[in-house]
């Protein structure tokens, strides 16, 4: 083929030496060839009656034409084709397409059939065509005539084994095709191909050159039996084995030929695998040449094609309802107690996998980021979750599932989800499987409780408290947390029982004791009461036990819950407040000593000035003043800090009520929320959070915060509240405050969601977030004191600090309550 | 403490087995918050888990106060009753609309209302 002359500029000129033709007698006389267009040489009505005479004997002409095709075999059909592409590209008659082939064949010194697969490859331009005119390119270093005569040999033999294989009506009659036409020439021997099945079976469907007997052994591969023909399934690559006996794997027909070479193709469409060709050679085989490959490979997807079309010949088979089986899927997935997605493939315009879609997110789904389930449900699932072509190669897995057929599911899996940006990761249990042409992705992120289990144990390790439940019936008693290192016992002694906890503690401590039992287990209240307790270990703790009693489904008493703390360390800086303070009280700077212990208090908690903040185009200030009353602590807090992300947490929080116990509590809090931010997590999901905590902390805490999170590459914050007095917004000479949005205080409900928002800020933006000391006032409604507050933060200042500082002196609160102020300015 | 007078009035009426109407005038805040507390765990005690609470003489109410409403609408919910408000004055109803409790326990104008809304519970 160095230099047929192209088809379409070979027969541009239809009338050039092409006596008439009657097309339309000869399409009506032949019904099997191609659909004629109208032409200019279509008879009138007079000359078809005239015509009779000649049709019968063209129809005879014809028939004798099919009847040499049939002699030629499979040589028929490719004429046949490169016809029908003929009589498309010049508009002209079959007949007169047969003319112009012969006289092109003639012309280039080919034979018909040869310029017959160089036509077709001219307009199919498809993988075939690239396959044979590699072969060509490859073959030009060689002597021009034999260079010539194989790359036109290799056209033919490819053609015709595409053409056979296309109209041949099973997979067997493939198989014995595709050996004949385009393996023998190649020195293989024997042929196999093998389907998939939803189970990751293999069938053997198809088969040359093994002999019915092997073929009937090896007629059926269970799944998880590693042959040569599941490499190719698992890996999803072309497979070589040099010599079959070598590499120890087993495969049909190796007995004949133990030391053959082998090559496994995977036979896949639009990245989903529908089966495997597998081909034999006698004797060992080296590399093949990068031709030969991709020769096999375009006969590979070409066996993909067939074993696609073809109907399914095992009865066994698994019918999948519902065409590609996405919406009986769908249904299905909603009946699932855990999140899911029905993905099928999203194919590119070359027919290439490159996405899936998202075509079902079942009742139960959650997206890790938060956002409604029908942002999801339709959407490219690489468009959607962008972080699972990440680390977390989930989109290789989905891929790789619906490639082969072969489910995958794995616990504690890493999942990532891009939150503003930030990734997130949670721990999940994952199932992958395909059904029909669909795959069921379900996940199940470790369990909320578990997490929270696992958020308390660090709280509970912060506040030094466990919890403890005994059956009062059973006498079992369970310790949570870290109660056995809090009483001094190794894990393998029993617990104490209440009424033992007399025997432990310090003497003059037993009636107090008394007292709380009677309260507990008489009186049926909630308890609760400090003492000392002496451990073996001759350690002197103070311990504060808080139980309340549980009553059984009878009505009596069935067992008693509660926690233990230890108060030591707040034990003695009370003690060490009270001493001070006692001293303190006969001279005149008593109220400031106090103020600046209190502060000092406070202080070691939360440090006084604000370590820089590494926010570019950010200034941040912070004021707290403590209750002007002997209250020791009370239960504000602020927070501003540089999360990972480069975004800055902004928090400002009240745990209600006041002393110790509240400062506790918002240590717990105020850590809690800075360990939860590094997540990444919004600020309404950050509250959720917190609210658990709160919830599942010691008896009865609540606490109001409003918490934002500050990009300063965007400008914005995105902010919520839980029942907290919103943020104010101090723009030029204009001061407001932002919204109500939805978000109860946090420990009131066990499972909530708070409302989140974004503003974008402007630079000279300045933005206020503080606790309600600033406003509280007993005479006053809620609403006049902030009215008040934004007057005077409507009042020009020149420095964010000076302004924190005007608020302050000008607040009107009397309710004692401590006060706490942020305030961040857009530079 | 605070040299203030405590300043909360608690007048429980016990209208059934499991409705109990419980007054609640003044001040509630971090002093006087125990007090309803008790109060209300007497009627929990005692198997009253309807429990109304007329607001509409409570001029004030802080975070220690709220704290007992939702510990106390807890346990009633737990136990198959319910808390219900009735009538809170604009400066506790804006209270409740702060802290989000209006959305959990939603506020009903007058006693009457709130003890149709307790009898309607089955």
């Amino acid at each position: 083929m160095t230099t047929p002359p192209p088809a379409e500029s070979g027969v541009a000129h239809p009338g050039d030496g092409v006596p008439a033709v009657p097309d339309a007698a000869d399409a009506s006389a032949v019904p099997d060839t191609p659909a004629v267009p109208k032409t200019p040489a279509v008879p009138d009505a007079a000359d078809v009656s005239a015509a009779e005479g000649r049709l019968a004997a063209t129809v005879e002409r014809l028939r004798g034409e099919v009847r040499a095709a049939h002699a030629a075999a499979e040589g028929r059909a490719l004429i046949e084709l490169a016809k029908g592409v003929i009589v498309e590209r010049l508009g002209c008659g079959p007949t007169q397409a047969a003319r112009q082939l012969a006289e092109l064949a003639d012309r280039a010194g080919l034979s018909r059939l040869e310029l017959a697969a160089d036509i077709i490859n001219q307009a199919a331009r498809d993988r075939m065509a690239e396959a044979t005119d590699e072969f060509v390119r490859t073959a030009v270093g060689e002597p021009p005539a034999t260079g010539a005569s194989t790359g036109a040999s290799v056209a033919v033999r490819l053609r015709t084994a595409e053409s056979a294989a296309l109209s041949a009506g099973d997979t067997q009659a493939v198989a014995e095709s595709l050996l004949r036409h385009a393996l023998e020439p190649l020195g293989a021997v024997a042929v196999a191909i093998w389907t998939t099945g939803p189970d990751t079976s293999l069938s053997l469907r198809g088969h040359a050159g093994f002999g019915l007997d092997e073929a009937a052994r090896w007629h059926h591969v269970p799944p998880g039996v590693t042959t040569a023909a599941r490499q190719a399934l698992v890996g999803r690559r072309t497979v070589r084995y040099a010599s079959l006996s070598a590499a120890g794997i087993p495969s049909i027909g190796r007995g004949p030929h133990p030391d053959g070479g082998r090559v496994v193709v995977p036979a896949g469409t639009g990245g989903r695998i529908h089966g495997v060709l597998e081909i034999c050679w006698p004797g060992p085989l080296g590399p093949l040449p990068q031709a030969v490959e991709r020769q096999i490979e375009a006969l590979a997807e070409l066996c993909a094609h067939t074993l696609e079309t073809l109907p399914e010949a095992s009865p066994d088979s698994l019918p999948v309802p519902g065409g590609d089986g996405a919406t009986t899927l769908a249904e299905l997935s909603d009946g699932l107690y855990d999140p899911a997605l029905v993905l099928t493939p999203h194919l590119d315009e070359t027919g290439a996998l490159v996405d899936f879609r998202i075509r079902h997110a079942n009742a139960h789904f959650q997206d890790p980021a938060g956002r409604p389930r029908g942002s999801v449900d339709g959407a490219l699932l690489l468009e959607a979750y962008p972080a699972t072509a990440g680390g977390s190669e989930l989109f290789e897995r989905i891929e790789r599932v619906y490639a082969t057929g072969e489910p995958f599911r794995a616990r504690r899996v890493r999942l990532t989800a891009l939150v503003d940006q930030v990734p997130l990761a949670s721990l999940a249990d994952i199932s992958i499987s395909r059904h029909g042409a669909s795959v069921l992705f379900i996940w199940r992120v470790e369990d909320e409780s578990a997490r929270l289990a696992s958020l308390l144990q660090h709280a509970q390790r912060l506040g030094r408290v466990g919890a403890f439940e005994e059956d009062l019936l059973t006498g079992d008693i369970t310790w949570h947390g870290q109660l056995y290192e809090l009483f001094g016992r190794s894990t393998t002694e029993p617990p104490v029982a209440l009424r033992d906890l007399a025997g432990l503690a310090h003497p003059d401590d037993a009636d107090t004791i008394r007292r709380f039992l009677q309260k507990v287990l008489e009186q049926r209240r909630v308890g609760s009461t400090a003492f000392r307790m002496l451990r073996h270990d001759g350690v002197t703790r103070h311990i504060r036990v808080t139980a309340e009693p549980a009553p059984g489904s009878d009505g009596g008493l069935q067992a008693v819950r509660g926690a233990y703390q230890d108060i030591s360390a707040q034990h003695w800086t009370e003690v060490a407040l009270t001493a001070t303070r006692d001293r303190l009280a006969a001279t005149e700077e008593a109220a400031e000593e106090r103020n600046r212990l209190t502060l000092q208090l406070q202080h070691a908690i939360m440090p006084p000035a604000m370590p820089p903040l590494d926010a570019p185009g950010l200034d941040v200030a912070v004021r707290y003043r403590p209750a002007e009353s002997d209250s020791l602590v009370g239960g504000d807090w602020y927070d501003a800090v540089v999360l990972p992300s480069k975004k800055v947490l902004l928090c400002v929080g009240d745990v209600a009520g006041h002393g110790v116990e509240a400062a506790t509590g918002m240590v717990v809090l105020r850590n809690a929320l800075r360990g939860l931010a590094v997540t990444g997590a919004g600020p309404g999901q950050l509250l959720s959070w917190l609210n658990g905590v709160a919830h599942h902390l010691t008896a009865h805490v609540t606490a109001t915060a409003v918490c934002g999170v500050y990009d300063p590459e965007s400008r914005t914050l995105r902010w919520a509240r839980a029942g907290h007095l919103p943020p104010v917004l101090v723009r030029g000479e204009e001061a407001l405050d932002l919204p109500l949005l939805r978000g109860v205080l946090l420990g009131a409900l066990a499972e909530t969601e708070y409302e989140e928002t974004e503003l974008r800020l402007e630079p000279g933006d300045t933005v206020l977030m503080y606790t309600d000391g600033l406003v509280e006032r007993r005479d006053t409604a809620v609403h006049d004191s902030v009215a008040q507050l934004l007057t005077v933060a409507r009042q020009p200042s020149d420095s964010l600090e000076h302004r924190l500082d005007q608020l302050l002196a000008r607040s009107k609160s009397d309710t004692d309550d401590d006060t706490c102020v942020v305030g961040v300015q857009v530079l | 403490m605070s040299e203030r007078e405590q300043n909360l009035d608690v007048d429980v009426e016990i209208r059934d087995g499991r409705t109990a109407v419980l007054t609640v005038a003044g001040e509630l805040d971090m002093e006087t918050a125990d007090r309803l507390h008790e109060l209300l765990a007497e009627q929990f005690g005692q198997g009253r888990h309807r429990l109304v609470l007329d607001l509409s003489a409570l001029g004030f109410m802080d975070s220690s106060g709220l704290n007992v409403l939702i510990q106390a609408v807890n346990r009633a919910r737990e136990s198959d009753g319910d808390l219900y408000l009735a009538a809170p004055t604009p400066a506790v109803r804006r209270i409740l609309e702060i802290t989000g409790v209006m959305a959990t326990i939603p506020p009903h104008d007058a006693v009457a209302d709130a003890l149709a809304a307790a009898g309607g519970k089955r």
